[in-house]
């Protein structure tokens, strides 16, 4: 399909160009935002109409960041972030600790890179000295069109960009004439109809040819909405702010104008010229909003991961542009794309070489030509690509290429703000919060703070900013006295793997010391693409986090316990559908218990917090102990070091159990799988034998003679018999007690065995009783006594300590005694 | 083509409108093709409202659509074919890759026969060549003796050759493909000279399945993938899609056994729904659901639907009722694993059940069918 293909009819395409006038003194360009052909046809439109005055369909309120957004030293992609008090509970303190600095608020960012039509207009203006206004009235974008944040964790689809059969959003991809125009043109969304029609369709084109199709498509776009919907929808209360705008500056007389606005803006602005000398001026736009330049990332421009007005693969476009003056930049894109997705899927793995480049190249625009487009474009890239380099299921052999695909269409690109912009938000944003909770950094040495969680709401609060703090790894603040047991630790810098700090879950109260140093504001400055604030940092690094998961359970339930504890609640939530999905298709019951372990640990630290019981929490956890339940029997294959935290998992999952709380598996399902895997791990692994025997006794379904037998089974290598009681031990530790038939069998072991195999066994018996207390075992030890018929006083010793410290103190005693014979000299046999 | 044949092949059941796209071409089509790209998606994917000059001159016909579900994925088959690369399709079974195979190759080059069937038996002779023996012991290995697989034809006449189940065959079998794809070649060291070379002419290619429940293709050596473009079939995610696709396909078959059943709409929504949800892992109020072995494709829906039907037409009133949709249900729910039959029991007892209660209508008929059954059994 090509642009002569609209069918507009001819008296549409007529009115059109009359709306538009683009000879005129008073000219409108339609306009998409991030749209490499539009500014392609933009730039060459401006010096050959050459306007005085360039009116831009950006807030008016923006102008004072013009100087800013056309710093030298910046580099795109940077966005105005325009904060306004409303939805999102967040805090943010202000230095004279009002109570508005609670106020709930949002953020919605308004990016631009170096193919914004936008950008392209100003830098223009700059460049010729003409005359810039804004003319849109600042109004918040409702939710679905505001920065949404990487928060979805994306399908092998969406890591391709690939929003098929859903909504594009905005009045484009609403509109029917759209939805007729894509069945006619066999595009499966507004995005590829779009790109079809308008970017490698348009490329060709004058720019005047181009303005006026694309004012055709929005002018019988808009016809097919009804004026309460644009009512409805703010379109008219925008434009008529709009229009007043425009009637002060075509007012100048003698002076050429251009109008740079969306497209189904200016067809009915342009439609509206008539009338404009007859309106007042444009009221003064005083929307509370708090408005600053901020950096940022390709990644977030995507309109799949971040600015949904936006289009999808910015580095492909990117390449677009920078190729512009070459013959056919889509297709230097599509090289470029195709040759980074290969180097990539090359790194990890992937045997792919430049023939495969080739060969996708050319089946690229094969597909374009099938598809009667002029030159290939994205969808035929992405297509390409997943046709010639993954070889095998997508779904199953595509990943790694699918995903080095995603990176090379999307890019990695940062964003720098020039001087004039001053301080980035988040940096102003840290200090500010840091102030309101009395944790100002100063530059002096640590400072200890301890903070009672139970007893104060604001040291809820301090706690969640320091972990954020932490987890940002900005170097301010260091938790003190705790081990990173359920790995929540810190995300720390980029490249990092040590945690910058760590969490405990079980204290209600926590100790921090915090210190500034410069590096707190370095760390600042590369986090200032990440977000306006702390809290917003966090929770995109949290979301991202979970995605690197990869869909493990466990990972994703870490990130959830991390969420919590940083205060992201609405994060934690928007993982949930994630964890979700992970629980349901993770086989990996090692995984699946470590998640449940972890979430049952979310809601005990959530009861500490004061936090009211939370239902998704509850049904993921059971979900992950019913599914991790399912996999026992794969669990007893387990054997080797993979085994060693078997006993762990299994003692959570029976606490779960026992605790009949909501969380944990039902006791019938539990005890069925538990004795299935109780067969399988007779022949794979003594501890998780011994393990599974704890688990049925301390459900009260383990019979006696039957733990004997299993203990006496043990055999194969030296320290089975301890493995076997080890795991035994771990879950039923009374067992040696309430079970004679294993005392008789542990009895007989150490007495009527072999002294080098008992001499072999006795480490991981060691370790195995080294879990008991000192009660158990004198108690243990007389009846062992008893029963080889030795008196108390001579009943075996057990050391109560843990078999590690045993070997240290018996190295140690060794190294004494070698010394005490060295003090003393030569030996007088030695002498003799 | 005698009236007794069950199945025609593609071309000739299209005959006529592979005839009337030749004819219309004025495309570019690829050395040794038939039809253009363009007009091969034509054939697969239909020309809507636009007609056709019938061939021989009087009115016009239009395409039917004969693939449905993912346009953009026959585009790239037919890409595939074109360029030096072969093609496999991968999927589950029931999703239609044969048929797509037949129709692509029909449209390309003419003929969907030249195909092989693979399987564990399958050896190295049936995919390349064999001997009449009777001739090779009477004359020696002479070009005369040689009995040509129907990929070896495939190459001679400048075809698309089929080879369906390509990864049930040994591997070692499969990586005799690897010199005929690479080079085009194949040699039969048995004859002398000219004859000992066989030169693929233009227009030959390879259509390949495997079927995602098998072997997997990652069992394929190397070699043999890099010479393949891989595009994977899946089911039709749209259910308005499938139902429409299912019902017309019912209505056919019904018309061909002359079972003049008539289909409800209800009864299609049904199993389609069932079939989908179940397949999906998930119903559409947010249940979780325990997927069966079964595949649950749309070739089985519509297996499910005809039986159901046949049933009724033989058996029953000649009306298509809930009874027979729930007992066939549990029928296509067995075929792979004994447990199945709990996971749709489990469906039905939960997601049918809901539904029944809320809305009752056909949800509420096909959970009293299925309790019927199943104390009779």
């Amino acid at each position: 399909m090509n642009l002569g293909d609209l069918g507009a009819p001819e008296e549409t395409r007529a009115e059109v160009a009359k709306r538009l006038g683009l000879s005129s003194a008073l000219a409108f360009f339609p306009v998409r935002h991030q749209s490499p052909t539009c500014a392609a046809k933009l730039e060459a439109f401006l010096p050959a109409f050459a306007p005085d005055v360039i009116l831009v369909e950006l807030p008016a309120r923006f102008e004072e960041h013009l100087e800013a957004l056309l710093d030298p030293e910046s580099r795109t992609p940077f966005a105005i972030c325009a904060i306004t008090e409303d939805k999102r509970p967040r805090f943010v303190a202000r230095r004279d600790g009002s109570r508005a600095a609670e106020a709930p608020r949002s953020r919605a960012y308004y990016p631009f890179c170096d193919y914004s039509p936008e950008l392209v207009a100003l830098r223009y203006a700059k460049a010729s000295g003409a005359e810039v206004r804004f003319i849109d009235r600042f109004s918040p974008l409702p939710e679905d069109e505001a920065d949404l944040g990487e928060d979805d964790l994306p399908s092998a689809e969406h890591a391709l960009g690939e929003r098929l059969g859903q909504d594009a959003g905005g009045l484009f991809g609403r509109s029917r004439f759209t939805a007729a125009l894509c069945a006619r043109a066999g595009a499966r969304d507004f995005d590829e109809l779009w790109e079809a029609l308008f970017e490698q369709g348009g490329w060709d084109e004058s720019p005047e040819g181009w303005a006026l199709a694309v004012g055709a498509y929005a002018l019988a776009t808009r016809r097919t909405f009804g004026q309460d919907e644009l009512e409805a929808d703010g379109t008219f209360s925008r434009e008529r702010f709009m229009a007043a705008k425009i009637a002060e500056a075509a007012a100048q007389k003698r002076k050429r104008a251009l109008v740079v606005a969306g497209a189904l803006h200016v067809v009915a602005l342009g439609g509206a010229r008539e009338m404009l000398p007859a309106l007042q001026r444009a009221p003064k736009d005083d929307a509370e909003a708090e408005v600053r330049l901020v950096p940022y990332t390709f990644p977030r421009l995507d309109a799949l991961l971040g600015y949904a007005p936006g289009m999808s693969g910015p580095a492909f476009y990117q390449h677009v542009w920078e190729a512009r003056a070459e013959a056919d930049p889509f297709a230097r894109a599509a090289e470029r794309v195709l040759l980074e997705t290969i180097r990539r899927a090359r790194a990890e793995g992937d045997a792919l070489g430049p023939a495969d480049a080739i060969a996708a190249l050319a089946f690229a625009r094969e597909l374009a030509s099938i598809r009667g487009r002029p030159k290939l474009g994205r969808a035929e890239v992405i297509e390409a690509a997943t046709s010639c380099f993954v070889k095998g299921e997508l779904r199953v052999s595509g990943r790694r290429v699918v995903a080095a695909l995603g990176e090379a269409l999307r890019g990695s690109r940062v964003g720098k703000l020039g001087p004039t912009a001053g301080p980035s938000p988040i940096l102003r944003d840290f200090r500010e919060t840091a102030e309101a909770l009395g944790l100002a950094p100063s530059g002096g040495p640590p400072r200890a703070i301890e903070l009672s969680l139970a007893a104060s709401k604001k040291a809820r609060r301090c706690s969640s900013f320091l972990h954020r703090t932490a987890w940002l790894g900005l170097g301010f603040a260091t938790q003190v006295g705790v081990g990173d047991v359920e790995g929540f630790g810190a995300k720390g810098a980029e490249g990092d793997p040590k945690p910058q700090a760590a969490t405990e879950f079980g204290a209600a109260t926590e100790r921090w010391t915090v210190a500034y140093a410069p590096e707190v504001d370095a760390r600042l400055l590369e986090l200032a693409a990440e977000g306006a604030s702390v809290e917003e940092a966090s929770a995109r690094l949290l979301v991202r986090a979970a995605r690197e998961g990869e869909g493990r359970a466990g990972e994703i339930a870490a990130c959830v316990g991390r969420g919590v504890r940083m205060g992201l609640e609405d994060v934690c939530l928007r993982l949930a559908p994630a964890l979700e999905a992970a629980i349901r298709a993770d086989e990996d019951p090692r995984s699946l218990l470590g998640a449940a372990r972890k979430l049952r640990r979310v809601r005990a630290l959530r009861a500490r917090l004061g936090l009211p019981k939370a239902a998704w929490l509850d049904a993921l956890g059971l979900a992950a102990y019913e599914e991790g339940t399912r996999g026992l029997p794969r669990l007893a294959q387990t054997s080797g070091a993979r085994a060693a935290d078997v006993p762990v998992l299994l003692a959570d999952l029976g606490g779960a159990t026992l605790a009949a709380d909501g969380m944990g598996p039902s006791r019938e399902l539990l005890l069925a799988k538990a004795r299935a895997a109780r067969e399988i791990a007779r022949a794979t692994s003594p501890l998780v034998l011994g393990a599974l025997d704890g688990l049925l006794v301390s459900l009260g379904e383990g019979r006696g003679s039957e733990l004997g037998a299993h203990f006496e089974a043990a055999r194969g290598r030296p320290e089975a018999k301890g493995a076997y009681l080890e795991g035994l031990l771990a879950l039923s530790p009374r067992a040696l007690l309430d079970e004679p038939s294993l005392l008789e069998a542990l009895v007989a072991h150490v007495t009527s065995g072999s002294f080098d195999g008992f001499l072999a066994s006795l480490p991981s018996l060691r370790r195995a009783l080294g879990r008991l207390g000192p009660r158990e075992l004198e108690e243990i030890s007389s009846r062992a006594a008893e029963r080889i018929g030795l008196g108390a006083s001579e009943a075996l010793l057990v050391s109560p300590l843990h078999p590690e410290e045993v070997a240290r103190l018996s190295a140690w005693e060794l190294r004494w005694l070698e010394a005490e014979a060295a003090w003393a000299g030569p030996s007088s046999d030695a002498n003799r | 083509m005698p009236e007794s044949v069950l199945r025609p092949a593609a071309e000739v059941l299209f005959r006529e409108e592979l005839d009337a796209l030749a004819a219309a071409d004025t495309h570019p089509k690829p050395r040794g093709f038939r039809l253009s790209p363009r007009m091969i998606r034509t054939f697969i994917l239909g020309s809507g409202e636009a007609k056709l000059p019938r061939p021989g001159g009087e009115g016009e016909l239009a395409v039917t659509q004969k693939f449905f579900g993912d346009d953009a994925l026959v585009e790239r088959a037919i890409v595939t074919l074109a360029s030096p690369r072969a093609l496999l399709l991968v999927g589950e079974p029931g999703t239609a890759k044969s048929m797509l195979s037949e129709l692509l190759a029909a449209a390309a080059t003419g003929t969907s026969l030249l195909t092989v069937q693979g399987s564990a038996a399958t050896t190295e002779d049936q995919i390349k060549y064999t001997w009449n023996y009777a001739l090779l012991l009477a004359k020696g290995p002479v070009r005369e003796a040689l009995v040509p697989s129907p990929l070896f034809a495939a190459m001679r006449e400048g075809r698309i050759a089929r080879f369906e189940e390509l990864t049930r065959c040994p591997v070692e079998v499969q990586d005799s493909l690897v010199g005929i794809l690479s080079d085009k070649v194949l040699r039969v060291p048995e004859l002398e000279g000219e004859d000992g070379i066989l030169f693929a002419r233009e227009g030959f290619n390879l259509i390949a399945t495997a079927n995602a429940r098998d072997r997997g293709v990652n069992e394929m050596s190397a070699a043999l993938r890099r010479r393949f473009n891989f595009e994977s079939v899946r089911p039709i995610r749209d259910p308005f899609v499938e139902m429409a696709l299912v019902e017309r396909e019912v209505q056919k078959q019904l018309a061909a056994a002359g079972a003049s059943v008539p289909v409800p709409r209800d009864a299609v929504e049904l199993v389609v729904t069932t079939f989908q949800e179940l397949r999906s892992g998930r119903s559409r109020e947010g249940v979780h659901l325990d997927r069966p072995e079964a595949p649950l494709s749309t070739a089985e829906a519509i297996a499910t639907l005809h039986a159901a039907a046949l049933h009724a037409h033989y058996y029953g009133t000649g009306r298509l009722g809930a009874e027979e949709v729930a007992s066939h249900l549990a029928g296509a729910a067995t075929l792979d694993a004994a447990e199945d039959t709990s996971k749709l029991e489990r469906y039905v007892e939960t997601v049918v059940r809901d539904r029944a209660a809320r809305h009752g209508g056909p949800w509420g008929a096909l959970l009293e069918a299925w309790r019927k059954i199943g104390r009779e059994r």
